[in-house]
């Protein structure tokens, strides 16, 4: 007997094998098995060939950011009328200064025409977006010709004090220096909200004073603001308080034929506070230091930095006088003015330091004591610096741009600095201004003189820094400094830029709104985007791609488990049955009649919360009950017959008769629910997926279809995004039906073909 | 009338809905958080502070007060749901969950009554149809389609058909909304307007539903008619109309019947996610904006009803499957 048995044993797999042959065959005489057979075998070949179709396996087969995360462009208007008339006119970079949200439905723009306009960017119908009208007219005579202006917000203290309510809310002062060859007068007026932001602002003289000789760089103040996060604090709130504390200051150097002189007035009371003769040659540029660091007038720490060829030099403020001058030698490039973090401008610190370029090296220089230290040394000849605002100490991060390569300088915990090379986009053109600093998205937006914009994300951990792009249309040959201001519409974060062809230029700071890059599109870096973009940059030819082995995965492992629950259920009701049984049966239908579809939307929470696991068994132990239902029947049925009766007789346990005489009569329906269970699976994962109840962050076909959910009407523009995964997902679903119908072939002798 | 079998089927029935019951508190008790935690917060966010018997009573009309699973919360659970005593929804402050489950209620029901009707007076006629197309060639193209047609699932088609019908061409409505009187106090006026903005998500369920019933009805039909009592009745020269009709046929629509009864979860399924992606305003987007937006008492009433409605029609058409079928014993 015991000889026997193991002889059986040994004997036992090749019967398997044979059986499982001769039902392969039936199977395949079935046309729907044979069909639904070579869709699977076809879809398994795909997925085994996706690495290689697929172009970016290093980014997890998401398409390079810097590629499709294009920013919305929200406004591009050529200023035909500015320029109307002049076709040398020159329109200076936008300005307008943060001072509250309704502030900014305006940018300012000014012409060397002499006119001041204002660019809507509200939703009234004088500040629409895209209107824009002239609100001072500087009336030049002969000669004259206006430059850059500086705009500066010093919000009306009196106003601000009875509730920010009344005329003249929101004013700003701007400087319009008007030159005549020789020499120049700067005109001071206001420009103000009568109501805030449902008329066009009004523009208002207020003081003005002359200079003798040219104007050197910009003007700059001691109240120029800046967009850090110091919300509260308006730079030179406290110096218009009454007439006890006088008014912010304005700084400009001439240079005439005697020499450079540094012009310091005071607005309020208007009085020239001083003009002071530099002692060093050729300046560049000029900067101020210390806007905030006291509320009264100006403090003993504050700093002009006025740059030439050679040297940086710091003088004060108060009277004047040079503190200190650093010799840069040769290497300094004085066409990259010295930056300074803007948080440094809120407090006095010791080791406050500007950043500037000496060559192929960034170096720093402490704005108290005038003492440089070399930052990094970076090998390549740079032509662009920005550093963020440095919100505690050091900037997070110093970004220098080469021709080729943008290099990223972060100082680590210790102090050491650390740089990181990422390649520009080709043809890009030269970055040599300072980027602004969105405190929305923590980047730092670029822009070069080619028109290209590259919005650098410093708290991304990608590989690729660039979180978004944008080019200029048409394509600029010089840009203006890239402005960022808050819209008051809509309350995002946006950039205005001015460029020599005319035109000004307003994108969204945040790459929300990206544009989808349509089909077969061939990118800047050299990739193809065979199914274009999403619009979250997403490649959709590879998520589509991936997603094959994502629901095989799926529709597997749920098969199994479904089979597996069902199988132990129906073996322990059709086999063993009893009272415990009839529980469990009824158990089982009632989790049958409770509608699917309710549970998983009710579950999902616990799926969001949690991984992949979690939603393969809510999803198995919610689709179980069918195959069960399916399966008791049959085991009832097989163990009611004669052999099993047989076997009890002999003494063989419940196990073995379950593996032996049941197991192989219910095999090949075990392989149709399978089957239909697999499809079941997908089905379900896919259907959560597409109401977005499922974590997307996987590619799936459910989570693609997921879109057309979101955003019909995006989905209706780009039928590339959803038709592939639909396609594919109903042929895998009905070729594991037409698989299912190949196996009942096999379970149901009588739907053979005759 | 067969009054054990009656008496059994409300056994039966009984002993569903007691264990439909036990599954929802399971179910909504796994979900993370407590809704209960969650309403004091708000409360105390909103007003004054609330004193501890304040929030004693709030708990203990939540059936939250000693954590989410013990015996006195599952006693106020029970006596909540078989009271319709839902209270208050989480997310529009003073509308009661009653009230809204009985807005959303009539909608989901037009919805799944007609179409299992319909698709069943669809199919079974479909199903004779084809089975006499047995062995010629049109079958199999019909199969497959009735087999593709029955295999997409629902949303795919729901997305399918609103794109085509309702974006591109326009022809039918893209937010399928009536008035809750156009449903129950249907007039010759209003019925046309019912009918326009119920199309797509009806149609969509009857695809799918009735290519089923045809599939099952076929099936049947071709094993009814390979079965010695047709043979007799073939050799008896009854014409082959009365045969399928009135022989084959009868016999034949019993497993429809059975597969109406199991496949009312997957229709109720359907009409959850149909009514979601066509906006029609049913239980399904009832549920599941309730779940979206954590509130806890209206989804957890919006899933017990419609589990309920579907343990009392399965054993409606089981209780009628077993009255037509004599073989079915008690």
């Amino acid at each position: 007997m015991e000889k026997e048995k193991r002889k059986g044993g040994n004997y036992q797999p090749s019967v398997y094998w044979r059986r499982l042959y001769r039902q392969f065959k039936v199977f395949y005489k079935s046309s729907y098995g044979k069909v639904g057979f070579y869709i699977l075998l076809a879809f398994a070949v795909i997925t085994l060939v996706t690495p290689f179709v697929v172009e970016h396996p290093n980014y997890a087969y998401v398409a390079p950011e810097v590629d499709t995360h294009i920013a919305s462009e929200l406004k591009q208007t050529h200023l035909s009328k500015i320029v109307n008339g002049s076709s040398n006119a020159v329109i200076y970079a936008p300005m307008s200064t943060t001072v509250q949200n309704q502030g900014t439905s305006a940018i300012y723009l000014g012409s060397s025409n002499g006119n001041l306009y204002c660019y809507g960017l509200g939703t009234s119908k004088e500040t629409r977006l895209g209107n824009y009208s002239e609100i001072y007219n500087a009336h030049l005579q002969g000669k004259e010709k206006m430059l850059a202006p500086t705009m500066f917000s010093l919000i009306n203290c009196n106003l601000l004090s009875i509730g920010l309510s009344g005329t003249n809310l929101f004013e700003r002062f701007v400087a319009l220096p008007i030159s005549n060859g020789t020499s120049g007068r700067v005109q001071i007026g206001t420009t103000s909200f009568v109501t805030a932001g449902l008329s066009k602002p009004v523009y208002k003289n207020f003081t003005s004073f002359t200079y003798n000789g040219t104007l050197v760089g910009n003007i700059t103040s001691n109240s120029k603001s800046f967009s850090g996060t110091v919300s509260t604090s308006i730079p030179s709130f406290y110096y218009k308080n009454a007439g006890s504390s006088p008014s912010g200051q304005i700084y400009l150097i001439s240079n005439n034929s005697t020499g450079n002189y540094l012009y310091r007035y005071q607005i309020s009371p208007n009085s020239m506070l001083g003009i002071n003769k530099l002692g060093i040659k050729n300046p560049k540029g000029m900067e101020y230091y210390g806007t905030e660091f006291s509320p009264k007038m100006v403090d003993a720490n504050a700093r002009i930095l006025i740059w030439n060829n050679t040297s940086i030099n710091a003088y004060s403020p108060v009277n004047g006088s040079l503190v200190w001058s650093l010799n840069t030698g040769n290497s300094f490039d004085k066409n990259v003015a010295p930056v300074i973090p803007s948080f440094y401008q809120v407090q006095y610190l010791s080791n406050n330091s500007a950043y500037y370029l000496a060559g192929s090296a960034v170096d720093k220089v402490n704005l108290n004591t005038g003492v440089n230290e070399t930052v990094g040394k970076l090998g390549a000849s740079l032509v662009g610096l920005s550093v963020t605002p440095g919100h505690s100490g050091l900037p997070s991060a110093i970004i220098a741009t080469s021709p080729l390569n943008s290099y990223m300088l972060t100082y680590n915990l210790s102090g050491a600095i650390k740089s990181r090379i990422t390649p520009l986009p080709i043809n890009s053109g030269l970055f040599t201004k300072s980027a602004t600093y969105d405190q929305v998205a923590d980047s730092l937006i670029l822009v070069s003189n080619k028109g290209s914009i590259i919005s650098f994300g410093l708290n991304s951990g990608s590989s690729y820094p660039y979180t978004w792009s944008a080019g200029l249309s048409p394509v600029p040959t010089n840009t203006s400094n890239v402005l960022y201001f808050t819209d008051a519409a809509t309350g995002i974060g946006a950039i205005a830029i001015t460029a020599n062809n005319n035109y000004l230029y307003i994108y969204n700071s945040t790459a929300k709104g990206c544009t989808p890059v349509p089909p077969m599109a061939k990118l800047p870096s050299g990739s193809n985007l065979l199914l274009g973009s999403t619009q979250y940059g997403s490649d959709v030819w590879a998520r589509f791609m991936e997603s094959f082995g994502n629901d095989w995965i799926f529709g597997i492992t749920i098969g199994f488990f479904t089979i597996l629950i069902s199988l132990a259920v129906a073996m322990y009701v059709g086999y063993k049955g009893g009272f415990g049984g009839e529980a469990v049966e009824t158990l089982s239908l009632a989790l049958f009649l409770v509608p699917a579809l309710a549970l998983l939307i009710a579950l999902s929470s616990v799926i969001n919360s949690a991984n992949f696991i979690t939603l393969i068994l809510i999803v198995s132990l919610t689709g179980w009950p069918f195959a069960a239902f399916t399966l008791i029947g049959v085991v009832r049925g097989v163990s009611a017959r004669s052999f099993v009766e047989a076997s009890r007789l002999f003494g063989s346990k419940g196990g073995s008769i379950m593996r032996r005489h049941i197991m192989p009569n219910i095999g090949p329906l075990l392989l149709y629910l399978l089957a239909l269970s697999v499809g079941g699976g997908i089905g379900a994962v896919s259907g959560l997926e597409f109401l977005g109840l499922a974590p997307l962050s996987t590619a799936t076909w459910g989570g693609m279809l997921n879109a057309a959910y979101t955003d019909y009407f995006v989905v209706i523009t780009q039928p590339q995004w959803i038709l592939p995964p639909a396609i594919a997902l109903t042929m895998f679903i009905f070729s594991l039906i037409f698989v299912s119908r190949g196996m009942d072939e096999v379970v149901n002798p009588r739907l053979r073909r005759r | 009338m067969n009054i054990y079998l009656l008496t059994r089927k409300i056994i039966q029935a009984f002993a569903l809905v007691v264990i439909m019951t036990l599954i929802i508190f399971v179910v909504f008790r796994l979900m993370p958080g407590n809704p209960g935690l969650l309403l004091l917060k708000s409360a105390n966010k909103s007003g004054t502070p609330l004193t501890a018997k304040q929030k004693e009573a709030i708990l203990s009309t939540m059936g939250l007060q000693n954590g989410k699973f013990s015996l006195i919360d599952f006693q106020t659970y029970i006596y909540q749901m078989f009271t319709f005593h839902w209270g208050k929804d989480f997310n529009s402050p003073g509308q009661y969950v009653y009230n809204e489950i009985a807005n959303a209620l009539p909608y989901t029901l037009v919805l799944i009554v007609s179409s299992a009707l319909i698709s069943f007076a669809i199919g079974i006629p479909l199903g004779i149809w084809v089975s006499k197309k047995r062995g010629k060639k049109s079958e199999g193209i019909i199969l497959t389609t009735s087999l593709i047609l029955n295999s997409i699932p629902y949303f795919i088609l729901g997305v399918i058909m609103f794109l085509y019908l309702a974006v591109y061409s326009s022809v039918l409505p893209i937010k399928a909304c009536v008035p809750l009187n156009y449903i129950t106090n249907p007039t010759l006026s209003t019925f046309p307007i019912l009918l326009y903005h119920i199309a797509l998500p009806f149609s969509t369920l009857l695809i799918i539903e009735s290519m089923g019933h045809m599939i099952t009805m076929r099936a049947a039909m071709v094993s009814t008619l390979g079965e010695d009592h047709i043979n007799t009745a073939r050799a008896k020269g009854v014409p082959e109309k009365s045969i399928l009709r009135k022989h084959a046929a009868r016999i034949a629509v019993i497993p429809v019947t059975t597969r109406l009864a199991l496949q009312l979860s997957f229709l109720i399924s359907g009409s959850l996610i149909v009514a979601i992606i066509f906006n029609w305003p049913g239980m399904g987007p009832l549920l599941y904006h309730a779940v979206l937006n954590e509130d806890y008492p209206l989804s957890e009433a919006s899933t017990f009803i419609i589990s309920l409605l579907t343990i009392l029609a399965y054993s409606m058409i089981d209780y009628i499957h077993a009255w037509l079928d004599p073989r079915i014993k008690v």
